[in-house]
């Protein structure tokens, strides 16, 4: 399957400061792909660049095959988006707004329209003025505005901005949704962790414009439900515990690091796995669940780029 | 490209100030109307010919007296009585001895025009900048039209929404004057130029007027529209664009006075009218041909400014 965005070693410089620096990766569809960064690392200048509202100091931005630099009208129309703020007209209705958006595309499909009010639960006030409406509905309807004609690939900036729970936990099982049963891909910029953690399959993490890690859910909580375990066996007999087990286990993931080691496995299966190394003559001072999560490994990843 | 225009006219349509724009003007039309309906002399008040007649002498001889004591404003009193003595001769009365009719009723609205000018400078000035404003200008330039189909049918707004006013204008003036004045004899006016006096029938005068003023506030908006392109700040596009428009005539035929070259600034060839009243240009070189040529040429850079600025923009609302 080919991707639906590239981003290759991309940079942007302004007024001599480089505010991306050669970022690259790539986003399958199918997959919620998440933009994670502290504030002014540069997530919205790169989605920015990705729908063409920033022209590229050097690299370039693949979507759906076309260059957004060199075939900007192929390119865009595979794209739905909301960069920054959920801005609409205020002086038009909900409704208006969206057929404003539907021109734009193209022929307006007036039960699309509905269809997408509705969806974001917007139907009982589309003959409102957008001026009347709260944060979180405007965010929405930003967001029906952006999947109007049914884009392979949306890209949103900080989508739970101003949302409440309901509207967060809302707009999260929509993403999923879109993603599993219709293959779009997902773009989200956010720097709320556990956000993401929750609706990202994977997740980019970036500081001062650089890739600093892609982070791949999946492994910690797809289906395959594999989970990190740390066991504690004595740092001098770590060694031959790795060996151990992959003798008995050759496809697990095993890490070693600070002397102890870390296994990728199924709950159901580490009893088997401790019984094991029991049984060949090991001690067991401790085996847990790594419940590291995303906001220690986001704190991990960025300090350790301070203190350099 | 119609739906993108469309979308321009809908936005447009639906803001409240096109609308209070569109009242004043109408406001405008009714102010006139009733002074001019209040200062109207009725039927049996209006001069009869050998009355006028007498009149006018009267003024000429006045006017005689007033060129030969001061010497004072010259022009201004030759040309009165060259026009005099041409309506005695030719029996043609003038506007005071007919009556208000539709024709003069619309002729007078075209000061009216001036307002409309300024209607039409503050859509254009707003129409980019607004976008910017409201930061809506990033939802517009993520969409597969490009920047310059998206300029061009704000553009065509600007004009259609120009034509739009200009049609109420034209037409309030008609129906409200010929319900009140009825149709009348449109009387003759007359252009005095180089000792000479021509006469011109009222209705084609009208319609140069209003002809010769569309063109004058089709070039003032499209200077605004560049400007807005530019500065992309409402505030900044109409008050710089208002202020060209207020003080320009003024500077420039001021400095025509003394020099040649204000034949080339904009605002020494912006109204045509010249060419056809009996004022003449500013410079006495310029002809309708000259002036035409050097508003395409303005046109064009404006045009140019505004697709150039539109589309090399890094587009962020803040800066
Ligand atoms: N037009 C500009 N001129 C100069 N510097 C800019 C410009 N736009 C952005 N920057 C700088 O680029 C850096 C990245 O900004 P960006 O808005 O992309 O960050 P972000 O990751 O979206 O942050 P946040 O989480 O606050 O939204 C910042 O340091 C900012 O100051
Ligand atoms: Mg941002």
């Amino acid at each position: 399957m080919s991707s639906i965005l590239e981003v290759n070693d991309v940079h942007k410089r302004i007024r001599g400061k480089e505010i991306v620096q050669g970022l690259q990766f790539s986003v399958e569809p199918g997959e919620v792909f998440g933009f994670l960064g502290p504030n002014g690392a540069g997530k919205t200048t790169t989605i920015r660049m990705m729908v063409g509202l920033s022209p590229i100091t050097s690299g370039d931005i693949l979507i759906d095959g076309h260059s957004i630099q060199k075939s900007y009208a192929k390119a865009i129309k595979q794209v739905g988006a909301i960069v920054e703020n959920p801005e609409m007209y205020n002086h038009l209705s909900a409704e208006k707004n969206l057929i404003h958006f539907a021109r734009m595309n193209g022929k307006v499909s007036h039960g699309r329209i509905d269809e997408l009010l509705d969806l974001v639960k917007l139907g009982h006030v589309k003959k409102k003025k957008v001026r009347t409406f709260s944060l979180g509905m405007k965010q929405r309807l930003g967001i029906a505005q952006a999947l109007l004609h049914r884009p392979k690939l949306l890209i949103l900036d900080e989508p739970t901005n101003g949302l409440d729970p309901e509207g967060i936990r809302m707009v999260r099982a929509y993403l999923r949704r879109l993603a599993e049963e219709e293959g779009l891909a997902v773009i989200v910029s956010s720097h709320l962790l556990s956000e993401m953690e929750l609706m990202c399959d994977r997740f980019a993490i970036i500081q001062d414009g650089q890739l600093i890690n892609i982070e791949d859910q999946r492994f910690s909580q797809g289906e395959g439900r594999l989970l990190p375990y740390r066991v504690d066996v004595g740092p001098e007999r770590t060694e031959a515990a790795v060996q151990i087990i992959k003798e008995a286990y050759p496809d697990l993931k095993i890490e070693e690091a600070d002397q102890r080691l870390t296994v990728y496995i199924e709950k159901e299966k580490v009893p088997a796995l401790l019984r094991y190394l029991m049984e060949t003559g090991f001690d067991l001072y401790e085996a847990k669940e790594d419940r590291q999560t995303l906001e220690d490994r986001f704190l991990q990843a960025t300090s350790k780029e301070d203190s350099s | 490209m119609i739906r993108l225009i469309q979308n321009e006219w809908m936005k447009l349509f639906w803001r409240i100030s096109t609308w209070v724009m569109a009242a004043i003007l109408l406001v405008g039309v009714v102010g006139v109307l009733i002074y001019a309906a209040t200062n109207q002399p009725s039927a049996d008040e209006l001069p009869s010919e050998a009355q006028w007649k007498a009149q006018l002498e009267q003024q000429i001889v006045e006017d005689r007296q007033a060129l030969e004591d001061s010497g004072a404003a010259e022009g201004f009193y030759e040309q009165r009585i060259a026009e005099n003595e041409y309506r005695i001769q030719n029996d043609l009365p003038p506007q005071s001895a007919t009556g208000e009719s539709v024709w003069s009723f619309m002729s007078t609205n075209t000061a009216l025009l001036d307002l409309l000018s300024i209607f039409v400078i503050i859509v254009a000035a707003t129409i980019i900048s607004s976008e910017f404003k409201s930061g809506t200008i990033k939802l517009l330039l993520v969409r597969p039209p490009s920047r310059i189909k998206i300029l061009m049918s704000k553009y065509v707004t600007v004009i259609l929404y120009a034509v739009g006013m200009l049609a109420l204008l034209f037409g309030a003036s008609f129906v409200l004057g010929a319900l009140f004045f009825g149709f009348g004899e449109p009387s003759t006016e007359l252009i005095y130029t180089d000792g000479e006096v021509e006469q011109r029938p009222q209705v084609l005068a009208l319609a140069i007027d209003y002809l010769t003023g569309s063109v004058n506030f089709v070039m003032l908006a499209t200077l605004a529209f560049a400007i807005s392109a530019i500065f992309r700040s409402e505030a900044m596009a109409i008050a710089i664009s208002v202020l060209l428009y207020v003080v320009g005539a003024g500077v420039t035929s001021t400095l025509a006075i003394a020099y040649n070259w204000p034949k080339y600034l904009l605002f020494a060839n912006t109204n045509l009218n010249q060419y056809f009243t009996s004022s003449g240009p500013p410079v006495e070189s310029m002809t309708l041909g000259f002036s035409v040529t050097v508003l395409i040429v303005y046109w064009l850079i404006f045009m140019g400014f505004a697709v150039w600025m539109f589309k090399k923009r890094e587009i962020s609302v803040t800066g």
